[in-house]
């Protein structure tokens, strides 16, 4: 089969799909939706995505794009400098180290290993953020973020994989 | 594809793995060093981050405008109810205001010929920039917006934001079409205010809850829950009056302060530039030379002290340096000494 350029176009497009949509999805969570009392508790949408595709998908997430990922969602949030590089970095870690416990599980014990990653990922965003303004934080508001995260996954999941099918095969 | 991957990968599997793991390594030093950089490279980061602003601000501003048309048409469809009360209570109001509009004209006329009579410095001119709320609250330990106006609209670092309802927070970073506002709330946040009624002064810290908390009162001030606070002046960031909020609890947890503005429905801000020699391009020596000439007048209200006679060379760059209690309290005070010129609210002339 020959490949003309714009089959590869195509190809590069389809396999950019991961990356391109997790940066989409930090664009608009950006948005004011004006619902009370959410902004704060935003789910952390970055370690949903790097979490959905290092699992499903870890051909298509080169560890340089989850750094990408981390840094730009750092750079929109006005967030301390690298601490949202080293969340979706240990989420990356996490899930490329233990391989063998994803591969092929049902949905149930993906979301169950999603609540153990986002916990350590929320505890280490806490530590950081204390770390940098060098006191101890109410950690109430990483602790409400992780809820909505952990609640926000399979809504997320749904649509990735669709994303999937409709884009990936 | 698949397949050549899979061949390379059963060849070079120990290879990979190492390299991968060497990549990840690699990875989080560089996550590090970011995080040193963002505390010692304060400037370079924020160029960074306003250039990211800069060119998403159009892209935020085009999707929020729907999202807020969707968002008005349903609170409208809400009022339409409340309409017939909502009328009747507006109108008693406005009586009440046209009461107090002919207080507030007399009291300006007469602020005018007590200034007049005093040699005053004039208050600077204010000029606002009004700008859509483009996106929304950083993430759960940062409380900042961005608006879609920049240094081109005339906006600088350190102006107030102000919504409809009073301060909302202050100008942290610049870029050429956005700019960064820290909000009351954010951990980074400090204030100088004073509690209206007593004039007792304190700093209005942040602290990632919905309810700041007020410090550094004096140790015998007696606040009570309901007294309002405003802006102090102090610091010369944000001039004397602006309405903050309302001392919601004081309690062991220390005294708590419900803002005015209304957090959820923060669609514009006002940008204000009240030409504060503290932080802004006023020649503040030029300041000092009139106040010498008008020949130090007395102190009107001592408790109220004043804004714009920072010698020059103290001027900050970081109006955050200027609102820290601790950096620039001693300074003010011994500024105040030095060349004490009365800032007082309208209300405080008048007995």
């Amino acid at each position: 089969m020959k490949q003309t350029v714009w089959h590869r176009l195509d190809l590069a497009a389809r396999q950019a799909t991961p990356v391109s949509l997790t940066l989409i999805l930090l664009l608009l969570s950006m948005l004011p939706l004006g619902v009370p009392g959410f902004a704060p508790v935003m789910p952390a949408l970055a370690v949903i995505a790097v979490y959905y595709w290092a699992v499903h998908r870890p051909d298509l997430l080169p560890i340089w794009a989850v750094f990408g990922i981390g840094l730009f969602s750092d750079l929109l949030r006005g967030e301390g400098l690298g601490v949202g590089v080293l969340l979706v970095l240990l989420v990356y870690g996490i899930v490329v180290s233990q391989r063998r416990f994803f591969v092929s599980r049902s949905f149930l014990v993906i979301w169950f290993g999603f609540t153990l990653v986002a916990l350590a990922s929320s505890s280490l965003m806490w530590a950081l953020h204390s770390l940098l303004a060098s006191q101890f934080l109410d950690p109430r508001p990483a602790i409400f973020q992780y809820l909505t995260t952990v609640a926000a996954y399979p809504l997320l999941a749904w649509f990735f994989a669709r994303a999937q099918r409709a884009l990936l095969r | 594809m698949d397949k050549r991957t899979g061949t390379v990968l059963r060849l070079a599997t120990p290879l990979k793995a190492w390299a991968q793991r060497f990549a990840f390594i690699l990875f989080t030093g560089a996550a590090f060093g970011l995080m040193i950089l963002g505390k010692a490279d304060t400037v370079l980061v924020e160029r960074a981050r306003m250039a990211l602003a800069d060119a998403i601000t159009p892209i935020l501003g085009a999707i929020s405008e729907p999202v807020d048309t969707v968002r008005n048409t349903v609170s409208e469809v809400e009022n339409l109810a409340a309409l017939r009360a909502e009328n009747a209570v507006l109108k008693a109001e406005r009586k009440r205001l046209v009461a107090w509009e002919t207080v507030a004209r007399k009291l300006e006329a007469e602020n005018e010929a007590l200034r007049q009579l005093l040699h005053m410095v004039p208050d600077p001119d204010t000029r606002y920039v009004s700008a859509r709320v483009v996106g929304d609250r950083g993430g759960a330990f940062v409380h900042s917006v961005l608006v879609g106006a920049g240094q081109r609209e005339g906006v600088a670092k350190g102006h107030a934001a102000l919504s409809g309802q009073g301060l909302a927070g202050r100008v942290a970073e610049v870029g050429r079409r956005s700019a960064r506002v820290l909000l009351l709330t954010d951990l980074n946040s400090r204030v100088p205010v004073v509690v209206e009624q007593s004039r007792h002064r304190g700093v209005l810290a942040g602290d990632n809850s919905p309810q700041p908390s007020l410090l550094y009162l004096p140790p015998d001030a007696v606040v009570e829950a309901g007294q309002r606070i405003v802006t102090s002046g102090h610091g010369g960031v944000f001039p004397p009056g602006i309405p903050v909020g309302r001392i919601s609890t004081v309690g062991e947890n220390g005294v708590r302060v419900q803002p005015f503005v209304d957090w959820d429905r923060l669609e514009f801000l006002r940008l204000a530039n009240y030409g504060m020699p503290g932080v802004l391009d006023v020649d503040a020596a030029a300041v000092e030379r009139r106040i010498t000439q008008a020949g130090s007048p007395p102190v009107l209200d001592s408790a109220e002290g004043l804004i714009g006679e920072e010698p020059a060379e103290r001027i900050p760059e970081d109006p955050l340096e200027v609102a820290a209690p601790v950096t620039s309290q001693p300074e003010a005070a011994s500024a105040e000494a030095a060349a004490p010129v009365p800032p007082p609210p309208p209300r405080k002339v008048t007995p």
